[in-house]
């Protein structure tokens, strides 16, 4: 055990004493502000774009043209030529395009073309497409005999507000999209994490393996101590840059929310009014999240995909002589947790208890990031400790596996390996 | 005698090899045990069975005595031929982290890396990453990580090769030093003809078995056969009829060489007798085989 310590602490030091890893800590949280500041600002600026197109407009309903005025980005000149000619005006220039409503009955299907040398883009296109589908619409309304302001005033918005009953009798501000949001950010943490620092493990063992130093260790330490070791050791690492991310992330927030003035409370002692809508209830709503619980499952559940996956990965680390070897034994890695994170997308923000939903939540190599976007709502507890069981058993298993293969890899150059010759070395002697 | 090591009967199959077939040797404590072959001839799997990198399929190893368990490892050093440090490690951080992990508390570990390092002129260069080591102070770097424990049991694997001719005699000086403080030493080459003069004992091994071991003198008193090495001013003509004159040439400083064997029974001084008093005698020695013309007639005497 002396030495899974020696190696632990090895690994852990020689990486959180990186420069690497110190500035990727700290800078971390910021650059992803700053990358969600600047997606913010180029989706925000996208939409004041000046480029103006000028269109031939030809009309044979003939209620149209006169009508046609308010599509952003465009300013329409009413024609009556002849195809050969606006043809013409588009290939000198003159025009940009030229929009032809073919028939008297715009309704039909494609009775409407746009020709252009330089076609808009598809944003534009539907600015095209909607500023017309509207004068229909109108038109229609007034056939039946239905004014503008009866149909603005069907449009009614009703949100409901969803509160929490809890067996205290108090009642809790809770928005589905609050807790979805905030579980899929944990799921997104525990697929970034298992990727970055699973290969960091396989890196790691790979690189001890080829530069030799592996026969030295292996004569003072078991290799499966080594390995776990290994493992233990980079997952503190990743612990530790989670910790000091969240701190920093809560720093900054704390920071905004002076800024902003948002109300950084919990929801509130008896008799204060519960807030509803707008950022106020949003926080209100993310401040009632079972953080403790939440926080517990995270932590489970990072820790078991980790091990589970970076074991392999270790595993195959072992098994092949050079890192490009590495790439046939990814699939099973990557395969399911890129088919996890697709799901959790749509836990979270879809139905948390669908079947698929509950069913990868319990299967060992999709639970841990499924499971913890269900975490923020309410899980039945059958199935919590089904998950949590079968994750610890599979990882109990696959570090087995892992030890053996890695025993047998190890010392082993110059033999490209297979999955057959890796089932093989399962059922090695020492 | 007492053996530091004994292995009887230890056989060990690869795949599609075997690389021990049934290797019985002693290794006696305080020698400097060579283990001499070819490559490929079994050398460096019988260096990971010692040390319980890898285990043996059948036979059994003994150190000191009773049957070996991986504990025992804790009092060898190891130095592979391919050698191996972290490269982006400081040589300091290196250092304690091996002996760590053979066992050595951290107080110990400070104080044994800082005497290695003086010694070896290596102490300037404490900080830095081995990366940024020559491959000579590396490879010291490396010697001190395999006996900063103070290993009972010193094996190394091909330890001179890489090393310059200034560096190798430095490892040689050190690892005699060792050996004087009581230190076992068992290393492999396939370069015989450079440790002959530090080896007192030396195992053959060839095609993984071994073809003969014991201590170098009397080895080489098995294979001496009456045969005299004789240098003389003028060229050596047989006056006397129990020597039968064998391989002659002129050396290099224009004297005279010649390789004589005597009929079994005869007085060697009877020759020189007759060298002083018919010619001038500048050297005369017995000849004894070298580990290479030992291995070299084995192979062939095995093949034949």
């Amino acid at each position: 055990m002396n030495a899974v310590w020696i190696i632990l602490s090895r690994e852990y030091l020689s990486r959180v004493k990186k420069k690497s890893f110190i500035i990727m800590t700290i800078l971390g949280p910021i650059l992803v502000a700053l990358f969600y500041g600047l997606i913010g600002y180029v989706a925000s600026r996208e939409s004041d774009s000046e480029v103006e197109f000028n269109v031939l407009l030809r009309d044979a309903s003939g209620n149209i043209a006169n009508r046609l005025n308010h599509a952003e980005g465009y300013r329409f000149t009413p024609t009556s030529a002849s195809d050969d000619s606006v043809r013409h005006s588009l290939i000198r220039g003159a025009y940009a395009g030229f929009l032809n409503i073919r028939d008297r009955d715009v309704n039909v299907l494609d009775s409407v073309e746009f020709i252009a040398m330089e076609l808009p883009g598809p944003a534009q296109k539907r600015v095209l497409e909607r500023s017309l589908d509207s004068l229909l619409h109108a038109d229609k309304l007034k056939e039946a005999g239905l004014s503008q302001g009866f149909l603005d005033s069907l449009k009614t918005p009703i949100r409901i507000q969803t509160l929490e009953l809890g067996k205290d009798g108090s009642m809790v501000n809770s928005i589905a999209e609050v807790r979805g949001g905030m579980g899929f950010l944990m799921a997104a943490i525990i697929y970034i994490f298992i990727f970055m620092y699973g290969v960091m493990v396989m890196r790691s063992v790979q690189e001890e393996k080829s530069n030799r130093i592996v026969e030295i260790l292996v004569s003072s330490v078991k290799p499966f101590h080594l390995m776990l070791g290994k493992i233990f050791g980079i997952a503190l690492v990743a612990l530790t840059q989670f910790v000091i991310w969240v701190a920093l992330s809560g720093g900054l927030l704390v920071l905004l929310s002076g800024v902003i003035g948002m109300p950084n409370a919990g929801p509130g002692p008896e008799g204060v009014p519960l807030q509803t809508g707008g950022l106020p209830g949003i926080m209100q709503a993310f401040m009632a999240l079972p953080f403790l619980k939440m926080g517990g499952l995270f932590l489970f559940y990072f820790l078991g995909g980790y091990l589970l996956y970076a074991s392999f990965l270790a595993a195959i680390g072992a098994a092949v002589d050079q890192e490009t070897d590495t790439q046939q034994f990814m699939f099973p890695v990557t395969i399911p947790l890129v088919f996890a994170f697709v799901i959790a997308s749509r836990v979270a923000f879809d139905d948390p208890n669908s079947s698929l939903a509950v069913w990868t939540s319990i299967i060992p190599f999709t639970s841990p990031i499924v499971m913890v976007v269900r975490s923020a709502f309410d899980v039945p507890w059958w199935q919590l400790l089904l998950s949590m069981g079968s994750l610890l058993l599979t990882f109990l298993l696959m570090v087995w596996i892992s030890g053996k293969i890695y025993r047998t890899g190890l010392l082993l150059y110059g033999k490209k390996v297979s999955w057959k010759e890796l089932f093989k070395w399962l059922w090695y002697k020492d | 005698m007492s053996y530091i090591l004994e292995l009887d009967a230890v056989s060990k199959q690869y795949q599609t090899k075997l690389a021990l077939d049934k290797v019985s040797l002693s290794i006696p404590r305080g020698s400097v045990y060579g283990l001499l072959g070819p490559n490929g001839a079994g050398k460096t799997t019988m260096l990971r069975i010692i040390n319980h990198i890898t285990g043996p399929d059948s036979g059994t190893v003994r150190f000191e005595g009773r049957n070996s368990t991986a504990e025992d490892a804790y009092r060898m050093g190891y130095m592979p031929e391919e050698r191996g440090l972290y490269k982006k490690m400081t040589v300091w951080d290196q250092l304690i982290f091996f002996a760590r992990l053979k066992g050595v508390t951290a107080v110990d570990a400070r104080l044994r890396a800082k005497e290695w390092l003086k010694r070896l002129e290596l102490l300037a260069w404490a900080g830095k990453k081995v990366e940024e080591l020559s491959k000579g102070m590396a490879q010291k770097v490396q010697f001190i990580a395999t006996v900063i424990h103070k290993p009972d049991l010193l094996i190394l694997d091909e330890p001179f090769s890489g090393f310059d001719p200034v560096n190798a005699d430095l490892m040689k000086q050190e690892i005699l030093e060792l050996q004087k403080q009581g230190v076992t030493i068992l290393f492999s080459t396939h370069r015989m003809e450079s440790v002959e003069e530090m080896c007192s004992h030396i195992c053959l091994i060839n095609q993984s078995k071994v073809l003969l071991d014991g201590s170098i003198s009397d080895i080489r008193k098995r294979y001496k056969n009456r045969e005299y090495e004789l240098v003389t001013a003028r060229p050596y003509e047989q006056n006397i009829p129990s020597v039968h004159a064998g391989e002659a040439r002129v050396d290099a400083h224009g004297e005279f060489y010649c390789r004589v064997q005597l009929e079994p029974g005869a007085n060697p001084n009877a020759l020189i007798q007759d060298v002083i008093d018919n010619n001038q005698l500048i050297m005369f020695r017995e000849w004894t085989p070298s580990v290479h013309e030992i291995f070299v007639m084995h192979v062939k005497g095995v093949e034949a």
